[in-house]
């Protein structure tokens, strides 16, 4: 088994057994996404042209998965191996650095995947269908999935280049402007001039919008999810890349 | 540094005849690593985390190489417990084990009995010996000079990042020369009995030592009724008088100028 595989399956095996590092990520979304259906959904009633006879929760479905999966967990389970030793016994071991940091997102990946069917499990609870059926579904899972493998690098290269606990979980804060300057509660169309102009430049909007498209229409449109698998690609090349030379300069 | 853990930041180290700085890799295929803090993730189970390092290693069977080590430090029985629940002279064991996987040439071993008890030190002890006996070269980084005197064929004191004395442990302590008798004073009392015990027969120094003045002298138990005559000469009156052979403290307190006591001084071998 390559050192890839065997430092993903120790990373998985971690993120079964403590679920309360899971836990608390998938907690928020849920309950952002119960707070905004509750205050909103008489607002935008399944007669609103841009849910296509769905409910509004079909519309948040989106954002809720991608709040979820975009966690600092990965984060504060490197910056735990620097605190307990074992960072510094993989440094020992005649391995690529590149192994440590590709276990930690094949954790991403295990852990994004069971976030994203829970997420959609409380969606579909609220009403909500994805029009592109099991495709759709199974697009949504591996697209959320892999944004969280994607975003991950952030907080692990400011796990190893802070070395400090808080800082890495408050990391998990930079993710919430790139949340909510997208068109998470009506579509881009729909925003305000200036929130529209940031909405276009932030990666997220296209993220977002590719999944709701899986959510709202029936037949897969190519172009949004194309933009969407893109963006995922290009953030996890250039976020990756940054935790990737962190941990090349890493010494204590 | 010579872990692969640190750039060398001046000079030149080899491990193994390898230049650390030119090829770190090769260093790493050669050497195991126990550092001072137990470097486990205490999530998996003593067995998987053997079998991952073995994999690491590329050990052709991790599998029955992880049973051979955990029999060799004595885990049979928690092997399928997770690490945290271990206490910490298993976790010490244990992490001995991961860094023996790949039997390395030099095993790298900083402070392996820090904060164990009486009982766990003596199995570390055990199976240091063990390793060095089987042809691995222990390089052992300790604040307990007695672990020192126990275990190491070389030693060398570090102070403030120089080496200030080095050899076998028996040479060193050969080289003080004499016996050493710990006098009890008040350090006030000090001068005056080192300007007395300056016509002591055999004297060979004098130094203050934390429980009194320590004489090196060569013949100690002939000694101690000339020093007891000399002191009450000047009208001083020891409290105690304790005779010993010198150990690595004295070689150490004859180097530095001062007894360890947890501080950065460090004994290397």
């Amino acid at each position: 088994m390559s050192e890839t595989l065997l430092l993903a399956r120790r990373a998985v095996r971690e993120v079964w057994r403590i679920p309360a590092a899971t836990i608390p990520a998938l907690f928020i979304p849920v309950f952002f996404l119960v707070v905004n259906l509750g205050q909103v959904n008489r607002i935008f009633p399944t007669s609103t042209p841009f849910l296509h006879h769905q409910h509004y929760v079909a519309f948040q479905i989106p954002v809720s998965l991608v709040f979820a999966v975009s966690s600092a967990t990965s984060g504060l389970a490197m910056v735990t191996d620097i605190d307990i030793g074992y960072l510094d016994k993989l440094l020992a071991a005649p391995i690529r650095r590149t192994a440590i940091v590709w276990g930690r997102l094949a954790a991403d990946l295990a852990r994004g995947v069971a976030v994203s069917i829970i997420v959609l499990g409380v969606g579909f609870a609220f009403g909500a269908r994805v029009k592109s059926g099991v495709v759709g579904v199974l697009l949504l899972i591996v697209l959320s999935a892999l944004w969280g493998v994607a975003y991950a690098g952030i907080a692990i290269a400011i796990a190893l280049r802070t070395k400090n606990v808080q800082t890495t979980n408050a990391s998990f804060l930079i993710f919430f402007p790139l949340l909510f300057l997208t068109p998470n509660f009506v579509p881009l169309e729909l925003l305000a001039g200036p929130l529209k102009a940031i909405a276009r430049i932030n990666p997220v909007t296209y993220i977002i919008n590719g999944l709701r498209e899986l959510v709202l229409y029936p037949h897969i449109h190519w172009g949004s999810l194309g933009a969407c698998a893109l963006t995922i690609a290009l953030t996890g090349i250039v976020l990756t890349g940054i935790s990737m030379r962190a941990l090349n300069h890493f010494s204590d | 540094m010579l872990c692969t853990l640190l750039p060398i930041s001046e000079g030149e180290a080899r491990v193994s005849g390898i230049d650390v700085r030119a090829d770190p890799a090769a260093v790493r295929r050669r050497i195991g690593v126990a550092l001072q803090e137990v470097g486990l993730d205490p999530t998996q189970t003593g067995r998987e985390l053997l079998e991952l390092h073995c994999g690491l290693y590329k050990i052709p069977d991790p599998a029955a190489r992880s049973v051979e080590l955990l029999h060799l430090v004595g885990l049979d029985e928690a092997a399928d417990r997770t690490i945290k629940a271990f206490s910490g002279g298993m976790k010490r064991r244990l992490d001995l084990a991961t860094a023996l996987v790949h039997e390395p040439d030099v095993l790298f071993l900083d402070e392996p009995t820090t904060g164990l008890d009486p009982a766990s030190r003596m199995t570390v002890w055990d199976e240091v010996r063990r390793i060095n006996a089987a042809g691995t070269t222990v390089f052992l980084t300790t604040q307990y000079l007695e672990e020192a005197d126990q275990l190491c064929g070389r030693v060398a004191i570090i102070d403030e990042g120089t080496i200030v004395a080095a050899g076998t442990p028996d040479a060193l302590k050969a080289e003080m020369g004499s016996d050493v008798l710990i006098v009890g004073l008040d350090r006030s009392q000090h001068d005056e009995a080192r300007a007395a015990l300056t016509a002591l027969r055999g004297l060979d120094h004098v130094t203050d030592a934390k429980e009194g003045l320590a004489v090196y002298v060569e013949d100690g138990a002939a000694a101690v009724a000339d020093v007891v005559r000399l002191m009450n000469a000047v009208g001083l009156h020891p409290a105690t008088i304790t005779l010993s052979r010198p150990s690595l403290d004295d070689v150490f307190l004859a180097a530095t100028g001062r007894r360890i006591e947890g501080g950065s001084p460090e004994a290397a071998a």
